[in-house]
């Protein structure tokens, strides 16, 4: 597994909604996504995934029940509020923004 | 806002949230195995790999708890529910801290409640801030000392006209006078009053009106207004109609009665029964060179004292200048009426406050040393807490919380005990102090009380929370959770507890013993004259009944010649004023001698005497004789005035003349001791003299009477043989000079009363700290006890080592608290007498009740120990 990468809140809160854009998830649902997506560099645990999930369901950008998994398994699932999804879209146009700012910044050489 | 919302769900939903995570990761390791499962492990090692992923599910769910909203609060609700939950599992404790705390709360409680209703509220008065009284200030060589002087009509009046610091400004004077026309002539003083000063406090009559400027004519307006009191216990409270009183034989109508509202202890003025207008005539506005008058006065809104007093400043320079006889050198002053009632006491009472901190302070130490051990046996139960994941800041906050739960017992308890206390000794404060009424559980105190109860709280809790430490956990677990050193780890706290409770409680006895042999110094100091089995009381005769000096003369002979028949008195004299007490002073001269460059700087203290005077009071004759009737006009000096103005010469055959008799010239016929003429606790003799005159002006004496025995039996018939004299004119102030002389050290013995108790509290606290410190020491080294006994030692060894034990911190404690009183020496200084701050005797005194105390705490744990069987200690380990 490649070496584990410090994974800011806010950042861990952009793709867990990023991943719920797509689909209503459980919590090793949107772990293995996350994975997936990130091509591997991020794995997140238990630890960090569930506090997450509260503190977003708190905002009330994410809600939650509970339903039958693909395979049977009894899981709590959570999808996007539509204050949620309106946020997501303004998050993920900082970060291009901030990330577009931070290519510039370290590739100039003067 | 949703925030908001999901925090207070959380308040009550922990533990079904709680729930909720563990159905959660246990559904996120079902599908982990799953994954594993597909991957190709067997079924067990994907279910164990899943549960690697998932990690601890209790660190889990308090991760998940800590990211909840309002996370702070329901900690809090969780830390107080464990405390509680704590407390009732050992009540024992819980009482003992409780119980502890609440005495240091109660006692600073009733101790800041007086402070606030006595010197820090204002004055139950309208505009009660505002009112300033106005004095006089003497020419200082005139009146060495005095700075507050009555005032002179003609000087307020220029005060008032020119002034502009004052929403007005009222002046009111005393006078005695003899009321008939009930059963029995009473003699009683009454203030006139000029008609502005009800309206400067905003009174309002109960019936009838108040006093107005029509009724201030000249020669006086034969009006008056009376008290609540007096209304009702002389016309029994009916409807005002027309009555009126006898005042020296001249009927006043009473146009208005005050209510019982109206009259508060603090000032004079408004318990007064009778109030009449001044009355002046243009003669008596001009007078200037007499002042008999006081004056209060309403400081406009913003001006401030400093502000009204350089401008009274302005105008008496200005006065002066005018009037250069009777005004050069009389100044102005002013001082806030609630500043003047209570700066006698305001000193002693901050004294008390320290007092009962210190007291505050070895509670929580006690406390603290009970919270501490009970913090040390929790050990292996923090031990696990610390494992599952609690930080230490988390343990020290949950320490906290459930010490300030039983803070908060222990100041409702408290305030109950405080409560209870003023109310017992209600009468008590009533007669010690100034404004004892105002003291009350107002909302400033208990407010004072909440915060000091979480300052108790805190104080006791902050040395169990440094010591519960985490970094012993591991060493706890190892050695098995059973009983450990742990109680040694805590021993040099506990140690130092009580270090502390003795150090303070030393400074208490100190500062107690210290008041203690003042009382008795002052109680003992030999006045100069014998106090024991002397009666005393004053008659005033009226000025229309007996209008001529030689009629007031022959009365007050035929007083003594009565009161010498009376069975049981050995001896009777008069007296202007009774020692231990102000009295009037003048400006004198010697005949014979130029007079002094600086007119009236010559003064000495000056009583009015009968002839038996010196021998009713024992006061021994040095040189010469006493005056008799067959002196014109004759003075007897004390030695200090001899030694002062007739150094080396002899006074007797001399000649004086005194400022208040002008044109009469005294003989001096004899020298007497010197005695404490106006106070006990005055070291330097006042140069005095005392006077006789055939023709005699007084209109009130004091009678001295001394009798064979105990004055009690003879009282009664002494009073009678002056009241058949002449019932109209009414016998006052009745004491025994026993009496008076304890009255002069009631305020010190109210002090002794409180530090003296104070003292004995905290040295019982101490005893207490110092028992538990012990008992615990006992058990945590019950088994180097028992191999000592073991290998041989005697009860007698055993005894010892617990003793020393005990005396160890004691004696740091005693050096300690010997620097605290010490330090303290200056603040003492103003309570004692008689002895020096660093009084050995005192401090050896309490050093050693403090050793014998620690000796008694030991005895029980001694004994214990001294007892263990030690093959049963060895075997439990």
């Amino acid at each position: 597994m490649p070496p584990q990468v410090e994974l800011l809140q806010g950042t861990l809160d952009l793709l867990i909604l990023r991943t719920l854009t797509l689909e209503p998830q459980h919590g090793w649902g949107i772990s293995r996504r996350i994975q997936q997506i990130t091509r591997g560099t991020f794995d997140v645990k238990p630890g960090s995934m569930f506090p997450a999930l509260k503190r977003l369901e708190e905002k009330g950008w994410i809600t939650a029940s509970w339903g039958p998994s693909e395979n049977g398994r009894r899981s709590k699932f959570y999808s996007l509020t539509a204050t949620g999804r309106r946020h997501v879209k303004h998050e993920v146009d900082t970060w291009r923004r901030i990330a577009a700012a931070i290519g510039w910044a370290l590739e100039a050489t003067r | 806002m949703n925030r908001l919302i999901a925090a207070v769900r959380n308040l009550f939903g922990g533990r079904r949230s709680d729930r909720e995570t563990e159905a959660e990761l246990e559904s996120y390791a079902e599908h982990a195995a799953d994954a594993y499962e597909s991957r190709g492990l067997s079924r067990a090692d994907a279910e164990r790999a899943a549960r690697l992923d998932v990690g601890g599910i209790a660190q889990v769910s308090e991760q998940v708890r800590d990211a909840s909203a309002g996370r702070a609060l329901e900690s809090l609700r969780r830390d107080l529910a464990y405390g509680i939950r704590g407390l009732r599992r050992s009540p024992g404790f819980t009482l003992a801290v409780a119980g502890v705390l609440a005495l240091g709360i109660g006692a600073t409680t009733a101790i800041f409640s007086i402070v606030s209703g006595v010197l820090l509220r204002p004055l139950p008065v309208p505009h009660g801030d505002q009112l300033v009284r106005v004095f006089h200030t003497p020419p200082p060589d005139s009146f060495p000392g005095i700075t507050r002087f009555s005032v002179s009509p003609a000087n307020f009046l220029d005060w008032k006209a020119r002034s502009h610091s004052f929403d007005d400004l009222a002046i009111y004077g005393f006078g005695g006078r003899t009321l008939t026309g009930g059963p029995r002539a009473e003699s009683i003083t009454i203030a006139h009053v000029s008609p502005n000063l009800f309206a400067m406090i905003d009174a309002v009559p109960a019936m009838g009106r108040l006093l107005n400027a029509d009724d201030d004519r000249p020669g006086g307006g034969r009006v008056a207004m009376v008290s609540w009191s007096f209304w009702q216990s002389r016309f029994g409270g009916v409807a005002l109609d027309g009555q009126s009183v006898i005042l020296d034989g001249e009927p006043y109508a009473i146009v208005g009665v005050m209510p019982a509202s109206f009259e508060w202890p603090v000032w004079s003025i408004t318990g007064m029964p009778i109030w009449t207008p001044l009355g002046w005539t243009d003669a008596d506005r001009a007078v200037r060179g007499n002042h008999n008058y006081n004056v209060i006065g309403r400081l406009r809104p913003g001006v401030s004292v400093a502000a009204a007093s350089a401008e009274l400043d302005a105008i008496s320079a200005d006065l002066a200048r005018e009037h250069p006889v009777e005004n050069t050198g009389w100044g102005a002053n002013l001082v806030r009426l609630q500043d003047l009632i209570v700066n006698p006491v305001r000193r002693s009472l901050l004294i008390l406050l320290g007092a009962v901190g210190f007291l505050l302070l070895i509670a929580s130490a006690n406390a603290s040393n009970l919270i501490l051990s009970r913090a040390l046996g929790r050990q292996k139960e923090v031990a696990i807490r610390a494992a599952l994941g609690a930080s230490r800041a988390r343990i020290i906050r949950q320490l906290i919380v459930e010490t300030l739960l039983v803070a908060a017992v222990a100041g409702a308890a408290g305030l109950g005990l405080a409560r209870l206390t003023l109310l017992a000794f209600a009468t008590y404060l009533k007669d010690q102090l100034p404004r004892a009424t105002d003291v009350a559980l107002d909302g400033r105190v208990v407010g004072v009380t909440i915060g000091v109860a979480v300052v108790a709280g805190l104080l006791a809790s902050l040395g169990p929370a440094i010591r519960a430490s985490p970094a012993g956990v591991q060493d706890t677990l190892k050695q098995g959770l059973g009983r450990t050193d742990a109680a040694s780890a805590g021993r040099l706290g506990r140690r130092l507890l009580v270090g502390v409770e003795v150090a303070l409680s030393l400074a208490l006895l100190a500062g107690a013993g210290l008041l203690a042999r003042s009382v008795w110094s002052l109680l003992h100091v030999d006045p100069g004259f014998e106090t024991a089995n002397v009666l005393t009381f004053s008659v005033g005769v009226s000025q229309s009944k007996y209008p001529t000096p030689g009629s007031r003369s022959a009365y007050f002979d035929d007083g003594l010649a009565r009161l010498r028949a009376v069975p049981g008195v050995t001896d009777a004299a008069l007296v202007d004023t009774l020692p231990l007490g102000p009295g009037s002073m003048q400006p004198f001269t010697i005949v014979g001698r130029a007079a002094p460059v600086v007119a009236d700087s010559l003064e000495l203290a000056v009583r009015q005497i009968s002839p038996g005077y010196f021998r009713a009071f024992r006061i021994p004759l040095v040189r010469g004789r006493d005056v008799d009737a067959h002196d014109a006009n004759a003075v007897v000096i004390s030695e200090s005035a001899a030694r002062t103005f007739w150094p080396g010469a002899d006074p007797i055959g001399q000649q004086m003349q005194f400022k208040f008799t002008p044109g009469v010239t005294f003989d001096v016929v004899g020298i007497v001791r010197d005695i404490r003429l106006e106070s006990l606790d005055s070291d330097n003799a006042m140069p005095t003299v005392y006077q006789w005159m055939r023709e005699r002006p007084w209109s009130a004496m004091t009678f001295v009477v001394r009798t064979a025995g105990p004055p009690a039996s003879v009282t009664p018939t002494a009073l009678s043989a002056i009241e058949d004299l002449d019932p109209n004119q009414a016998v006052r102030d009745v004491a025994t000079m026993t009496e008076r002389v304890a009255a002069t050290t009631a305020p010190r013995r109210f002090e002794l009363d409180l530090l003296g108790t104070f003292a004995v509290l905290a040295v019982a606290l101490a005893g207490i700290g110092l028992f538990s410190v012990l008992a615990h020491a006992v058990r945590g080294r019950s088994r180097e006890i028992a191999v000592r006994s073991a290998l041989g030692a005697s009860t007698a060894e055993i005894i010892g080592l617990v003793v020393v034990e005990g005396v160890k911190p004691t004696l740091g404690g005693l050096a300690a608290g010997l620097i605290i009183a010490w330090s303290l020496g200056p603040v003492l200084k103003t309570l004692i007498f008689g002895i020096g701050t660093f009084d050995l005797a005192t401090y050896a005194a309490g050093a050693t009740a403090l050793l014998v105390v620690s000796c008694v705490a030991a005895i029980v744990p001694a004994w214990r120990a001294a007892h263990l069987d030690p093959l049963k200690v060895l075997r439990e380990e």
